[in-house]
């Protein structure tokens, strides 16, 4: 019996250690621990052995079984962290491969016109609407330009009857604001004006950004202040503006905005054509005759204005060089403007 | 408007260099556009002395001459001139020296021998006969003529075109400033210079001239003044250099001495003139009147015009002499024969010449400033200036002026204002002495009282000063925008800065639409109806009925859109035929319909378009839709349904179902059919959509509030049915959704198959459906009963059974 007990110690423990995939192993271990295996058959042939004998030999085997046990689970460990070191192996990727998801991206008018209205809403201008279809009255005259004023020609302006035509400016919707609201009135109003104008640098549709802020006490520094703040958050930090007087007949006094050059600081350079300076905006205070005209007491309030090209900042703010290309919509310029 | 530094001073004495002007100029509210250097347009171009000629050695026609430039310094240079002697001035063009006609000289060899330079004739140099007072052969080199003449002083300097020139653009609102001496005047405050006295011949003036010449204005609303003055015994004769010299520097021919008179009084003082032959004055009257209709002028330029009865002109008793402003006629202009002038110095209309010359299509400098608004107090000085020079030349006698009429004058208000209501519109306090300097600098009528009232005038050529703001304008453009800082804040009234419910529903729907992988164009407003016949559209679509134009840039933009699908098309065509191989893409922008035409009521709705070509199947640019509404928590339905433009299976409209079941069509979404694959060059896996976002952003409601989430088991049970063909996913998952209700979580359609397994004209449908309850587990039992709702209820709407 022991000699017996002996060689299967033996030949298990050989043939675990010869052993090289879990799946063998799995055999192996049916062969010899399973209900019918040798070791459960060793058990049996304890019947044939005299009663005095048995518990010795049965400690005998089921120590012997622990051992091969022992044995066993220690390889089938080594194993099973072989094999799926293999498994792992196997799946192997080229990590520098991709599949590519494809994001889009804005037209980069929109990214302005959207940048520009953040800061003036954080400013606490608010965001107004005004129709593209606009009535002579709210375009013009209200606006205080002349009846002979060149800007109304058909030339200058896209008409649909005698009273009716495609805005020219967004500054209409300070009249339609002014007529409903009462100061204060700090409102932005971004939307698309249209002209008969069509090459580099000028769109028959193009965007403006309207800013209107009507209170008591409304001046000229406030609006130089306001807007030297936006420069600064729209372009950086060392962005510094200028006025230049100008002339438009809803404002009094005007003025031409220009900020220092975002690309050279002033040292000069192709873009602000060496002068230091880029021409972003035309302002001014609200000429009174205005506020007049929309019902509004000009001896107690003023108030200022001002209109942004959505276009010429996009230019200048990416360096796009024609104005055409934000229009032409290839998809290869397009896709420049993801951020 | 150029203003020639040397002419300018003839006005006001300054010593800053043109750069600082230029400064102070932009300062002010005068934008100088650039900056011209005349020499830098003949650089290198000197007079020489000829010192010796020789025969070329290789070739009989050319001579080798050694010309003298600067102390001695000698060029040589190749001529097949005949006609030049040892001793003759002349110009020489050197290296690199640019002739007019652009051709730029460079050392080189002419049969072997180095020419350095190249002797000019007058075409090289810009210069006509008109230019010397002796015969020129223009087809040779220039000869000069005179003793003091030395060798190496450039073309610029010699012939005195070496001055620098400021282009400035002059805002609508101040024509007064649209000449020599309105910049002048400008300056003189800037600087705090005095102006120069202008040279005038001080003459008795008349109130007519009798039966020499009568003036009838038959145009009091056209014309608003107009004086004249007879010149006899007139000398025509070529202009002297100085007064020509100055006209070239800001672009003007010289024509003679007479009309480059006019023109120069023009230039200094924004004065347009116009001189007539007297003797061609049938009648001796001078009459402004309309136009008759189809009346014919034959014009300085030598084209007839056929004028109608809104043009003003001035006429003698018999005919037409003048398109009133614009230009003159052939007829009575001067010619070399003219013995007697008779000179207008008038104001027409802005509108009148504005009208006229766009409706004939003529833009002389005259009509130019007349367009921009003459003042009234240049006619007489004008005048005066033209005969000071008249006299001074001796070109003729100078008789008498007529001392004419001034209509429509009025004077320039009186404003009355304090320092603190100036600080009022300015936002910094500027000191009562510095306002009163100021505007006596520009020339304002002023009374200071002692408790700081202003009380001002505008001069009478400043029209566009009415009110306190633009007094204050006034003030800040000559103290300097510069000031404007000040440390102390303004106590500004708190607002909040507020979006619309409109604009963050759009920001979701951009947001969502790049994260999805769209490129977001932006396309014109305006399409043409050719846009409508490309899509297909029928002859009644309501969507042709569109706004047009009555000035459009062209036919093809012509109308304001109804629909964003054509401009899609475009941009899918576009970006297909350059090769860029899928993409979607979408814009959001308006279009436009008249709601009632009579009252000029118009409907401007803002859409979402998205257009996709090789970019997936129709259910994965669907998903893009649904996402969107996903996005902005809104129901959506799909109905198939038919465009003349899209697929007639794979097209559907879409609906925004209400909480009380209402649904509300808001757009539609389909594959484009055959017919526009071939209209337009783009692949038949092109896929569009348009959704009315005036309609969504009303059912956009943001955040719904917050639902407890079941803590009992999910259930998933699949059903696998046969029903008709015909029947759309949508029936049997609202039926399931019915029959299921209130457990029912989602019904999802994982597998359609039709084929040989399955009866003809049907097919078998596999679903999965999640079963939840948010109150107890949901036991075998329940599952089943709520099972045999859906089977039964399923047989009985759609009869479909189990599979």
């Amino acid at each position: 019996m022991k000699e017996k007990i002996k060689s299967l110690v033996k030949n298990s423990l050989e043939q675990i250690s010869d052993c090289n995939s879990l799946k063998e192993l799995e055999l192996i271990k049916i062969e010899i621990l399973s209900k019918n295996g040798s070791f459960a058959n060793l058990m049996k042939d304890l019947k044939n052995i005299p009663n005095e004998q048995k518990p010795f030999y049965g400690k005998i085997i089921n120590e012997a079984k622990s051992e091969v046990l022992n044995v066993f689970s220690t390889k089938s460990s080594i194993l099973n962290e072989q094999e799926q070191n293999a498994k792992e192996k196997k799946e192997a990727l080229d990590v520098t491969l991709s599949k590519k998801y494809n994001i889009g991206a804005f037209n980069p008018i929109n990214i302005v016109k959207q940048d520009i209205s953040n800061i003036f809403i954080g400013m606490g201008f608010s965001l107004a609407d005004g129709p593209e279809i606009e009535l002579k009255k709210y375009n013009f005259d209200l606006l205080n330009i002349p009846e002979d004023h060149p800007a109304r020609d058909f030339t200058d302006t896209f008409y649909i009857t005698e009273n009716l035509l495609l805005r020219t400016q967004t500054s209409g919707v300070q009249v339609r604001v002014l007529e409903k609201e009462k100061p204060p009135i700090k409102i932005i109003c971004p939307g698309k004006v249209y002209r008969p104008d069509d090459d580099a640098t000028h769109s028959p549709m193009f965007h403006q950004i309207e800013g209107l802020y009507i209170d008591e006490n409304v001046t000229l520094k406030d609006l130089k202040k306001t807007l030297e703040e936006f420069a600064k958050l729209f372009f950086d930090k060392h962005t510094t503006v200028r006025f230049r007087p100008s002339f438009f007949p809803f404002t009094e006094p005007s003025v031409e905005v220009d900020l220092s050059c975002s690309m050279c600081h002033g040292k000069g350079c192709n873009l602000c054509k060496n002068t230091g300076w880029l021409e972003l905006l035309g302002a001014g205070v609200v000429n009174p005759v205005v506020l007049e005209k929309s019902g509004l007491d000009s001896k107690k309030y003023s108030g200022f204005a001002f209109g942004i090209g959505v276009e010429r900042a996009a230019m200048i703010k990416y360096g796009i060089p024609d104005m055409r290309l934000m229009f032409d919509n290839d998809v290869r310029f397009i896709k420049q403007f993801k951020f | 408007m150029l203003i020639p530094i040397k002419w300018l001073k003839e006005y006001i004495n300054f010593e800053l260099d043109i750069n600082e002007i230029a400064q102070k100029l932009i300062n002010s509210g005068f934008e100088v556009e650039q900056i011209i250097d005349q020499r830098k347009q003949y650089t290198n171009i000197v007079t020489s002395k000829i010192v010796e000629i020789n025969d070329h050695p290789h070739a009989s026609n050319l001579k080798v001459c050694q010309a003298e430039i600067n102390n001695g310094v000698l060029k040589q240079v190749i001529t097949n001139s005949k006609t030049l002697n040892v001793g003759d001035f002349v110009f020489l063009a050197l290296e690199d020296a640019t002739l007019f006609s652009g051709l730029t000289i460079k050392n080189t060899e002419i049969r072997g021998v180095l020419s350095q330079g190249m002797f000019c004739g007058i075409t090289d140099l810009n210069l006509t006969q008109d230019d010397f007072d002796y015969h020129i052969d223009d087809k040779e080199v220039l000869k000069l003529n005179g003793n003091n003449i030395n060798p190496g002083v450039s073309f610029c300097d010699f012939w005195e075109l070496n001055d620098l020139i400021l282009d400035i653009s002059i805002t609508s609102n101040r024509p007064d400033a649209n000449s020599i001496l309105g910049i002048a005047r400008e300056l003189s405050c800037i600087l705090s210079k005095p102006l120069k006295k202008i040279n005038c011949l001080q003459i008795e003036k008349s109130p007519s001239l009798e039966n020499k010449l009568k003036i009838d204005n038959m145009e009091h609303n056209k014309c608003f003044a107009y004086f004249t003055a007879l010149i006899e015994d007139v000398k025509i004769l070529p202009t002297p250099r100085a007064i020509k010299n100055k006209l070239k520097a800001v672009g003007i021919r010289s024509i003679n001495n007479f009309v480059d008179l006019t023109n120069y009084i023009l230039v200094s003082i924004g004065q347009p003139m116009h001189a007539f032959d007297y003797d061609k004055i049938e009648g001796k009257q001078i009459i402004v009147r309309n136009a008759i209709k189809n009346e014919k002028l034959k014009a300085l330029d030598g084209k007839e015009y056929l004028l109608s009865e809104e043009d003003l002109i001035i006429a003698n008793k018999n005919k037409a002499m003048a398109i009133a402003g614009v230009i003159g006629g052939l007829d009575s202009s001067i010619t070399k024969h003219t013995k007697t002038i008779a000179l207008e110095s008038a104001v027409f209309s802005k509108e009148t010449v504005r009208k006229t010359s766009k409706h004939l299509g003529i833009r002389t400098d005259s009509s130019a400033n007349f367009e921009k608004g003459v003042n009234f107090t240049t006619q007489l000085l004008a005048l005066e200036m033209f005969l000071f020079f008249v006299e001074k030349y001796k070109w003729g006698k100078v008789k008498r002026i007529y001392d004419g009429f001034i209509l429509n004058y009025q004077e320039n208000p009186q404003i009355t204002f304090t320092a603190l209501d100036i600080e009022k519109v300015l936002g910094i306090y500027v000191e009562q002495h510095i306002i009163e300097k100021i505007l006596k600098g520009l020339n304002f009528e002023i009374t200071l009282s002692k408790d700081g009232i202003f009380q001002v005038t505008a001069p009478q050529y400043r029209t566009d000063i009415s009110s306190i703001n633009d007094v204050a304008e006034e003030i800040i453009r000559i103290y300097g925008y510069d000031k404007l800082e000040s440390d102390e804040h303004t106590s500004f009234t708190l607002t909040v800065g507020t979006i619309n419910t409109k604009e963050t529903c759009l920001n979701n729907i951009r947001n969502l639409a790049i994260y999805n992988g769209l490129y977001e164009i932006m396309t014109y407003s305006f399409i043409g109806e050719s846009d409508f016949d490309k899509i297909n559209l029928l002859k009644e679509d309501e969507l042709r009925n569109a706004i047009t134009l009555s000035n459009p840039l062209g036919l093809d933009m012509s109308i304001m859109r109804t629909t964003l699908i054509p401009s899609m098309l475009n941009v899918m065509e576009k970006n297909f035929s350059r090769s860029n191989k899928s993409a979607t893409f979408f814009e959001i922008s308006k279009t436009y319909k008249w709601e009632n035409a009579k009252k000029l009521n118009i409907n401007e709705h803002l859409m979402l378009c998205l257009g996709s070509y090789d970019n997936g199947d129709f259910y994965s640019f669907k998903a893009i839709v649904e996402a969107i509404f996903d996005k902005l928590s809104i129901n959506v339905r799909f109905k198939s349904s038919n465009y003349n433009f899209l697929h007639p299976y794979v097209t559907a409209d879409i609906f925004i179902q209400r909480e009380n079941k209402e649904e509300i069509k808001v757009g539609f979404i389909g594959q484009i059919n055959n017919k526009l694959t071939k209209n337009y060059n783009i692949s038949s896996n092109s896929f569009l959509a348009e959704i009315n976002l005036d309609l969504v952003f009303e059912e956009y409601k943001g955040y719904k509030g917050y639902s407890m989430i079941s803590k009992y088991q999910p259930v998933e049970r699949d059903f696998a049915i046969v029903c008709e063909n015909n029947i759309e996913a949508q029936t049997i998952i609202d039926i399931i959704s019915d029959a299921a209700r209130p457990y029912i979580k989602s019904v999802n359609i994982f597998d359609v198959y039709q084929g040989e397994q399955i009866e003809k004209n049907k097919k078998s449908i596999a679903l999965r459906v999640v079963l939840q309850s948010d109150t107890k587990s949901l036991n075998e039992n329940d599952i089943n009963t709520i099972s045999e709702k859906i089977i039964k209820s399923l047989y009985e709407k759609i009869h479909a059974t189990l599979r």
